[in-house]
């Protein structure tokens, strides 16, 4: 009974962490129906610049504490919701979803750009010492985890007391109803939805600063696992229910403390089921919160009465990304010919690798083409299921001595296995939660999958080998380029014959509306099925080929963050054509290659630039280079007749 | 036979009584009014009856078919289509593109075929596209037949949804307030198609609508509901002499 009592005391203060960041997370989902993925990188700011602070600083804990969470946390929600998040509240899932996980992976990457990469060891803490020890009922308690615990409480009260007695409580609450009501009784809900940003962010950078001492040194990879518990219990309450919410939060926290006391030591089960417990958690209050399952955004109920919006309606076919390179003088027969005739001939051998490496990832990239440029279903663990594919190339040579294209074929099979045996309860799911889904997917198959040593075997990784065809060898830069093109240009065209066909107009009925396409036939579980097989299985030709170029990888070649990072990608670049793919594959492999030079705290450059090219993209869906001619077609029109222009509203 | 039957249809949500042992039938070929106050239960109904929401309890026979365990895109393969009274459009299609996806299912089948597209091109074929014009034809969408359905008016969004609804030739029309967004010259002419399609094809039509005058003009039955409960049916003049209808719906204006 004392050993249960003492597991639930040491996990009060996780949990107590995760409801902090959990509040945040349904606090700015309900006020701007953004689900804001960057919150682990929010809180890891403030736990960055109390860090600096204090250790290089020098300055009291107390001063260091009141910049990096009342100054810092605040300041920074702030600017997200004026300068992004507001703009974005009605824009399609995909696009608020490729901003925020654009956001989670710059943030941490222009914290080191600016603060260096040097290790934070031994973060302080910001009430009592984790030295400062006493005992409760038997168990030793530290003060880093009474100090946690405390503020914490502190805060569920404050926020209670504040939603339910103040004005400004009242009127975040309409706002999350709907802001058009609300501005029609005279309320600005702009400013309180920036109310409810700085709020949810000052919760975040208190839960950084607070968490940093539970860690031996400060990743921001850290942070954005605990992000997945906090969702887990942002789920557990419906998004919307901050009393569960924060039940949720500590129930989670403490089950995982009560769990590794209780399962056997050393077993798989002890060092992968911890970890996963939210993630697994996370996954059924998706699947079984009844307020969730359908969380097609609802909207504001008074959108109906509303004209339509003011905005530039794209009235023919649309641009849905923002960097266009496929001009088309750019990409006529000739000029890709001669590209391709250099890369057999003289180009060096390093850019070969380069480009090829590039036409891997587009080949990984083109799996979301289908998955959710066609069918509009945001998955976040592709590179699952291009690890799949990969790991199975590699086990199949390794140990049954078979070649590399019946790895390859294999692979790609147990990779749509897999995609079908996710489809099934996706069927349930759509839009945010379809989202939330595959990423705790992609967790779990992280911590219980890859490790295992017939998979991902860990850290030792798997070794892949160079395909053979017959007597040919694909083992020279060269061949192998030429084979990575074949395979790309096969599902290329594959996915353009599709998109002609049934497939691509059922595919695309279902992601505009699943109800009006089950209202006229289409049998959208079906559809939804099929479109998961063929991007796993083109995911798990992707990663096969990847892996022979690399030769031998593991877990980390496809990891969650590897994920987040490809739905960025073909966000950035187009997520509707193949053309999107190919140029968002070797634009990353390209930039990529040239900053592996530079030095290290710029070495997560590509992330940030294509994390803010995501960002960009959902400012401006009609794509950068669109907006710059309007604006400047706008100025010589200023000219020309400085009289007018000014009060005119631009619907092109 | 009747062509649809509802019999004790029950639907609560939460405590909510959204419909309480109802039951309607149309005929085929028939027009049918379904009016009442906000919140009376329609398109609860609506929804129970295309296979959107599953009914607590009763039974629903279309065209010989008990249809209330089947699932959405069963139902409209038998024959029931319908539109929507927030607008449910593909977005990011063109308005010729929406009725092609209905075209292509109607002929083809609600599965996708993914080897047949791999094979052959499978794009639309001639009999397709002069299927959709005709329909595009008949409810005046020519002129923005290329536009992209997310830059269209709410009257013209109707349109589109029932020039979808159309091209599955269905057996029975239901329409969810298809007149909201139209201006009365706009819905006088949707009248006008509605009684051409019953006329031509033998469409049966449900039809949901506040607009009286619309509902005088396309049916000849109407039930009333109000709070779940039916409160009136028959003839479209009695019903509406009725004073228990009068007081519930449509207070003093008439
Ligand atoms: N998904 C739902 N969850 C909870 N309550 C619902 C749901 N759908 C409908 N209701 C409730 O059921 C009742 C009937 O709603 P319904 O939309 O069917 O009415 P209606 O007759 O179509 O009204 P209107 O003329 O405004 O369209 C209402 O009280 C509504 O709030
Ligand atoms: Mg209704």
């Amino acid at each position: 009974m004392s050993q249960l009592l003492t597991y639930v005391l040491l996990g009060l203060p996780y949990g107590c962490i995760y409801a902090l960041i959990a509040l945040g997370l349904v606090l700015t989902y309900k006020s701007s129906r953004v689900f804001n993925l960057a919150f682990g990188a929010q809180a890891y700011v403030s736990a960055v610049v109390f860090y600096v602070a204090v250790r290089s600083g020098h300055w009291p804990i107390w001063a260091a504490g009141l910049v990096s969470i009342v100054v810092v946390g605040p300041l920074l929600g702030l600017l997200l919701d004026r300068l992004l998040f507001r703009h974005i509240r009605v824009a399609a899932t995909v696009v608020k979803l490729g901003a925020a996980i654009g956001l989670l992976l710059g943030i941490p990457e222009i914290t080191q750009v600016i603060v260096g990469t040097q290790p934070q060891d031994n973060p302080p803490s910001l009430f009592l010492p984790p030295s400062w020890v006493f005992k409760l009922a038997g168990t030793r308690v530290n003060g880093t985890e009474v100090s946690t615990v405390l503020a914490a409480a502190i805060v569920v009260v404050g926020l209670w007391v504040l939603f339910r007695f103040s004005t400004l409580g009242l009127e975040m609450r309409a706002v999350s109803e709907s802001p058009r009501m609300v501005e029609l009784v005279g309320v600005n809900s702009g400013e309180v939805s920036s109310v409810a940003w700085m709020l949810s962010s000052l919760l975040a950078g208190l839960a950084g600063v607070l968490l940093a001492p539970l860690f031996a040194t400060l990743d921001s990879y850290n942070f954005t696992l605990l992000l997945i518990a906090a969702i887990a219990a942002a789920a557990l309450g419906g998004l919307a229910s901050f009393p569960w919410t924060v039940l949720g939060a500590v129930a989670i926290g403490v089950a995982q403390e009560v769990m590794t006391g209780y399962l056997p030591l050393n077993s798989v089960l002890a060092s992968g089921l911890r970890p996963a417990l939210p993630f697994v958690v996370l996954i059924l209050a998706l699947l079984f919160h009844p307020g969730l399952r359908s969380s097609q955004d609802e909207g504001d109920p008074l959108a109906s009465c509303d004209p339509p919006p003011l905005r530039a309606v794209p009235v023919k076919a649309h641009r849905e990304h923002l960097i266009d390179l496929s001009l088309p003088s750019l990409f006529t027969p000739l000029v890709v010919a001669l590209a391709i005739g250099s890369c057999l001939t003289w180009v060096p051998q390093i850019w070969v690798g380069v480009i090829t490496v590039g036409l891997t990832y587009a080949t990984i990239l083109l799996s979301l083409t289908v998955l959710t440029g066609m069918g509009g279903q945001i998955s976040l663990c592709q590179a699952t299921f291009a690890g799949i594919g990969a790991f199975a190339a590699g086990q199949l040579a390794t140990h049954l001595g078979l070649g590399f294209i019946e790895g390859l074929a294999i692979g790609a099979v147990l990779a749509g296995v897999l995609g079908l045996l996710l489809a099934l309860p996706a069927l349930r799911l759509g839009g945010l939660a379809l989202a939330l889904g595959t990423l705790a997917f992609a967790l779990l198959a992280d911590n219980l999958l890859f490790p295992l040593s017939w998979v991902g075997n860990g850290q030792s990784g798997v070794y892949v080998p160079r395909p053979q065809i017959g007597p040919i060898s694909f083992a020279g830069t060269r061949s192998f380029f030429l084979l990575v093109l074949a395979v790309l240009v096969i599902c290329g065209v594959a996915i353009a014959l599709l998109r002609k066909g049934t497939t691509g107009r059922f595919l695309a009925a279902m992601g505009g509306s699943e109800v009006a396409a089950g209202a006229i036939g289409i049998n959208v579980h079906w559809a939804k099925m099929t479109a998961f097989v063929v991007s796993a299985v083109i995911a798990g030709i992707g990663g096969a080929m990847y892996g022979s170029y690399q030769g031998a990888v593991g877990a980390d070649n496809f990891n969650t963050l590897i994920s987040l990072l490809y739905l960025v990608l073909v966000v950035t670049f187009g997520v509707k054509t193949v053309a999107g793919a190919v140029n968002a594959g070797l634009a990353y492999a390209v930039l990529d290659h040239l900053l592996a030079s530079a030095p290290s705290r710029f070495g997560g450059l590509a992330a940030l630039l294509f994390g803010m090219g995501a960002v960009a993209f959902a400012l401006h869906p009609q794509g950068l280079a669109d907006l710059f001619t309007a604006r400047w077609k706008d100025q010589l029109d200023r000219l020309r007749h400085p009289w007018h222009g000014r009060e005119t509203v631009e619907v092109s | 036979m009747a062509l649809l039957e509802a019999i004790g249809i029950a639907k609560s949500f939460g405590g909510i009584h959204a419909l309480s042992e109802l039951s309607l039938r149309v005929e085929a070929g028939e027009a049918v009014g379904l009016v009442g106050p906000n919140g009376a239960g329609k398109t609860t109904l609506f929804n129970c009856l295309n296979g959107v929401e599953r009914p607590d309890t009763g039974t629903v026979i279309f065209a010989g078919h008990r249809i209330d365990g089947l699932p959405i895109h069963r139902r409209a393969r038998l024959g029931i289509g319908r539109t929507f009274q927030r607008l449910e459009l593909f977005s990011g299609l063109t308005v010729r593109d929406h009725l092609l996806v209905a075209e292509r299912v109607r002929r083809g089948g609600g599965r996708m075929r993914v080897w047949r597209d791999l094979l052959d091109m499978g794009g639309p074929t001639a009999q397709e596209q002069a299927g959709v014009d005709r329909t595009l034809d008949l409810l005046g969408l020519v002129p923005v037949a290329e536009t992209v359905v997310d830059a269209l008016t709410l009257g013209q969004g109707r349109l589109v949804e029932l020039g979808r609804a159309l091209a599955g030739e269905p057996l029975l029309l239901m329409l969810d307030e298809p007149s909201s967004g139209l201006d009365t010259s706009e819905a006088s002419e949707l009248a006008g198609v509605l009684n051409k399609v019953r006329h031509d094809s033998g469409t049966a039509i449900l039809l949901v609508e506040h607009d009286m005058d619309m509902v005088h003009q396309v049916v000849s039955r109407l039930y009333v509901l109000d709070l779940g409960h039916l409160i009136a049916e028959g003839d479209i003049d009695k019903v509406l002499a009725d004073p228990k209808v009068r007081s519930a719906y449509l207070g003093q204006e008439v």
